[in-house]
């Protein structure tokens, strides 16, 4: 909590001290004037001194009053919470994918270390870790998109109709495949390495020595010990998911918090930030968390007395 | 080659433009250029419906937004994306057509001639027309108008402007049908108030409502030809056809999706695709994306906006203090004539635009005959010499120990203005000027004072920028070039970043607001437009065409300065 309100002021004093702000959006229009902008910004509490600004905005936070966005004049909580469950499908779908390809990826690429099936996999997971996620993304949408006209170019799903789980899907691939490239090839690359470490073990040639069956070296006897440290790893890698969203998001249309954070930043629109990022630090700290606690359950030999 | 093909298909395009709607569809809005005799006030036409419906009547249209309305309230938004789709929903008391004139749309258009304006211009009578029912059935009346000025004038409302609803006295209604506007003074514009780019509130939903969170921000209940019947935030805004609507044979359309899309090049990829069948508003960069494209038109409309060099006369932001360079008027008339806008015309924008002469390029008031001070650097050498500024040495000149380096700026990410800041940059070497690009994001070069906008605090030598007046540019002029709109704090926000400070021109700005007579309007116009460009401050380079992609599915767009593009939707049909 005292991390929150540390980020929070941070945050808001930073984005204040930024040089431009919201008004430059009413730039352009000559019925808008001077006079017209201070009543505006007097009217919606923007003509106060910064500090006090933010103590209002968070004394109003945490009852759930996140403010008014000054662009679209509605409350930011509902702003926020409409597109919330859009980035959640996505990262959901990212994360899923992610640890169904890298987990079997990670360890054929440790069991057949040195070998020309785990040399191909290092390529390729360097590769991914290297695409950046944007060019991915447009890659996708003109080769699967406008060349092959396999899936659609962005959207949730056809406008105006009401969506199947299978068009939902259809709609998903695109973006989840650009969204979980780089966790994908990140996770097949620890897991293969934590995989070594732990085949390298004494105990390990101890349980080849006893002639125990490969499957149930590997699987029983390494992977439990090599997965404690990769659960950590993913769920402190959560948060790179939102970012990635953030990204994928305004590629593929989105209509999720990162798109909506994006629009927001380009408009200066305060109250969203703010929204996005204190929602974005607590999913960082929950993750952390998370962390935490798994590696505790997981692992007998820590124990918390 | 290509470029000579793009060039015919341009060509082509703006000889259909301007030749009107001399396609093979029913263009229903052909209005009949006889202005009545009015005494003064604006020149008016009487629009003649042609109601015959295409066969191919019906069927969903998709338009690609890459901007996402903020809201659809009149008096709230600010974005151009809102108007593009509200005005299929929301109407005003009236409307202008393409060649700027004021017709009929709730009300007729008051004029002098029938006295429903009066001789001095402080009363202001609508006759509303009869029948016209808001979409859920209500009718429409004259308690709705009276309606809307009572929220913009409400305090608790945060609208965007007040500007001449404030000049209002009051409204009255004899009667359901008709509106009795009195001024405390003559407000020449008062024929845009209640209409562009505002409109009628109904009074019946917006009655008690909390005005800045209310639902009609979203689902707004209108007049107009279509509906809005969902908006999914990020993705689409739906419009139905509106079954009230006082024209039974119109909208042709049976629906209007507007998709929520994340920029140009979606834009282009969604318009290859066929997942939306208009594009509006391409950036002049990408053109040849869409020009080399099967089955798709790009539309030129002119606006009325002129992309410019403002020069700042100020260091920094205090008008008496005088810019080391541009307090010279020979430095300033050396940069216009070391400019060559045919490079920027013909290559960066693909013929597509013309040069500009001055900032009102369009519409009644726009003086005819100008002209730019022609490309001389040999000119703006001797000029140059003349104040002072010689060769340092290194091509660049200096005076007194001070080198002749000038900063310009522009919102950053946009490819036309960033090569036209590097050809700038060349033509200016040329004459032994030296040009620095800085650019900044539009939220920074356009925030205001106590945001530390670059332009407010005249935080620059040169800014490249756009703008252009409304139909009316009493309120253009007035913001960006009267000396009372110079930016200082505390209060002043004006957009005069130039610091440009004239007292004739001031008194020309007041003269052609104070006073309905068309012909002593433009005159007074005339002489502030030469008057700024006297001054040299104010470098108009080319004018901003309108730049759309149609489907050749869709038919019926005709070509409007004063609207955006989907002013005449009603008449718009789709093949399938």
């Amino acid at each position: 909590m005292p991390i929150l309100v540390g980020i929070s002021l941070v945050a808001f004093i930073l984005l204040q001290l930024t040089p431009g702000g919201p008004t430059a959006a009413y730039r352009g229009i000559a019925n808008i004037r001077g006079e017209d902008l201070a009543r505006i910004q007097a009217e919606l509490g923007y003509d106060r001194p910064i500090i006090v600004q933010y103590f209002s905005w968070i004394g109003q936070f945490v009852t759930g009053d996140w403010g008014i966005s000054f662009v679209a004049r509605r409350p930011v909580f509902g702003l926020i919470m409409e597109r919330l469950p859009a980035t959640l499908l996505l990262m959901a779908a990212g994360i899923t994918v992610s640890l169904i390809i890298s987990v079997p990826l990670g360890l054929l690429a440790a069991i057949k270390r040195d070998t020309w099936v785990d040399h191909s996999l290092t390529f390729a997971s360097f590769v991914g870790l290297s695409i950046p996620v944007f060019w991915l993304g447009l890659m996708l949408i003109i080769v699967f998109s406008v060349w092959l006209p396999w899936f659609p170019t962005g959207g949730m799903g056809p406008p105006g109709q009401e969506v199947g789980i299978m068009t939902r899907l259809w709609y998903l691939t695109l973006p989840t495949t650009a969204v979980s490239m780089v966790s994908l090839s990140f996770f097949t690359r620890y897991l293969r390495a934590s995989m070594i470490e732990t085949m390298d073990e004494e105990y390990m040639r101890f349980n080849k020595a006893r002639g125990l069956p490969p499957i149930r070296r590997y699987m029983r006897h390494a992977f439990r010990n090599a997965g404690i440290p990769f659960v950590t790893v993913v769920a402190i890698h959560i948060p790179e998911f939102l970012v990635g969203a953030l990204v994928v998001e305004t590629i593929f249309s989105w209509p999720g918090t990162g798109r909506l954070f994006w629009d927001s930043a380009i408009r200066f629109d305060y109250p969203v930030l703010m929204g996005v990022l204190v929602l974005g630090s607590l999913m960082v700290l929950l993750s952390n968390l998370l962390a935490d606690v798994l590696y505790v359950k997981l692992d007998p030999r820590v124990r918390l007395d | 080659m290509k470029r000579m093909a793009i060039l015919f298909a341009v060509l082509a395009l703006v000889a259909a433009a301007c030749g009107g709607g001399s396609g093979g569809d029913t263009q229903a809005t052909t209005s009949t250029a006889a202005p009545a005799a009015t005494g003064g006030g604006d020149t008016v036409t009487t629009s003649s419906a042609a109601p015959t419906p295409p066969s191919d009547a019906g069927g969903i249209l998709t338009v690609g937004l890459f901007q996402e309305p903020d809201n659809l309230n009149p008096f709230l938004a600010v974005q151009t994306a809102s108007r593009i789709v509200r005005d299929l929903v929301l109407e005003g008391l009236v409307d202008a057509d393409p060649d700027g004139n004021f017709i009929a749309e709730l009300s007729a258009v008051p004029n002098a001639a029938d006295g429903t304006i009066s001789a001095d211009g402080l009363t202001v009578t609508y006759n509303l027309v009869d029948g016209i029912t808001w979409s859920d059935g209500h009718p429409f009346t004259s308690a709705d108008v009276k309606f809307t000025w009572e929220t913009v004038m409400n305090p608790d409302n945060a609208v965007t402007t007040q500007k001449g609803y404030e000049d209002i006295a009051s409204i009255d209604t004899p009667d359901d049908q008709t509106v009795v506007v009195t001024y405390t003074k003559l407000y020449s514009p008062a024929l845009s108030l209640f209409s562009i780019p505002e409109a009628i509130l109904p009074a019946h939903v917006l009655e008690g409502a909390a005005f800045g969170e209310a639902e009609f921000n979203r689902i707004p209940e209108g007049t107009g030809p279509f509906m809005v019947t969902e908006w999914n935030s990020g993705q689409s805004i739906i419009l139905d056809k509106n079954p009230n609507y006082r024209d039974p044979s119109r909208p042709l359309l049976d629906r209007i999706v507007f998709k929520i899309i994340p920029d140009q090049n979606a834009g282009i990829t969604q318009m290859r695709t066929g997942d939306i069948d208009v594009f509006w508003n391409i950036d002049t960069g990408v053109i040849d994306q869409f020009t080399g494209m099967d089955g798709v038109t790009v539309q030129v409309t002119p606006s009325s906006n002129v992309e410019y060099l403002g020069l700042n006369l100020s260091s920094g932001s205090d008008p008496n203090e005088p810019h080391f360079a541009f307090g010279d008027p020979n430095v300033r008339k050396a940069l216009a004539m070391a400019i060559d806008r045919t490079p920027i015309i013909e290559d960066l924008l693909f013929g597509l635009s013309e040069a500009a002469t001055s900032p009102i390029g369009l519409g009644w008031a726009s003086p005819e005959g100008l002209s730019n001070p022609p490309y001389d650097p040999d000119g703006a050498r001797a000029l140059l010499e003349e104040s002072g500024w010689v060769d340092s040495g290194d091509g660049i000149r200096e005076k007194d120990g001070q080198r002749l380096t000038l900063e310009i700026t522009t919102p950053t990410g946009q490819q036309v203005r960033e090569l036209t800041e590097q050809v700038l940059q060349e033509q200016f070497k040329a004459v032994g000027i030296e040009l620095v690009i800085n650019n900044v994001p539009a939220a920074t070069l356009f925030g205001n004072w106590a945001e530390n906008g670059k332009l407010q605090r005249g935080d620059f030598d040169i800014a490249m920028d756009t703008w252009g007046p409304d139909l009316d540019p009493a309120g253009f002029l007035g913001i960006l070039f009267d000396s009372a709109s110079i930016p200082q704090d505390p209060g002043g926000q004006g957009w005069n970043f130039f610091r440009l400070q004239s007292d004739r021109l001031d008194a020309a700005i007041e003269a052609g607001a104070s006073t309905l007579d068309l012909e002593a309007r433009k005159a007074a116009y005339r002489i502030a437009v030469e008057e700024i460009l006297d001054a040299g401050v104010y470098i108009p380079l080319y004018k901003r065409s309108k730049l759309d992609a149609f489907s050749d599915r869709v038919n019926g767009y005709a070509p409007n300065p004063w609207g955006e593009v989907t002013w005449n939707a009603e008449e718009w049909t789709i093949n399938n």
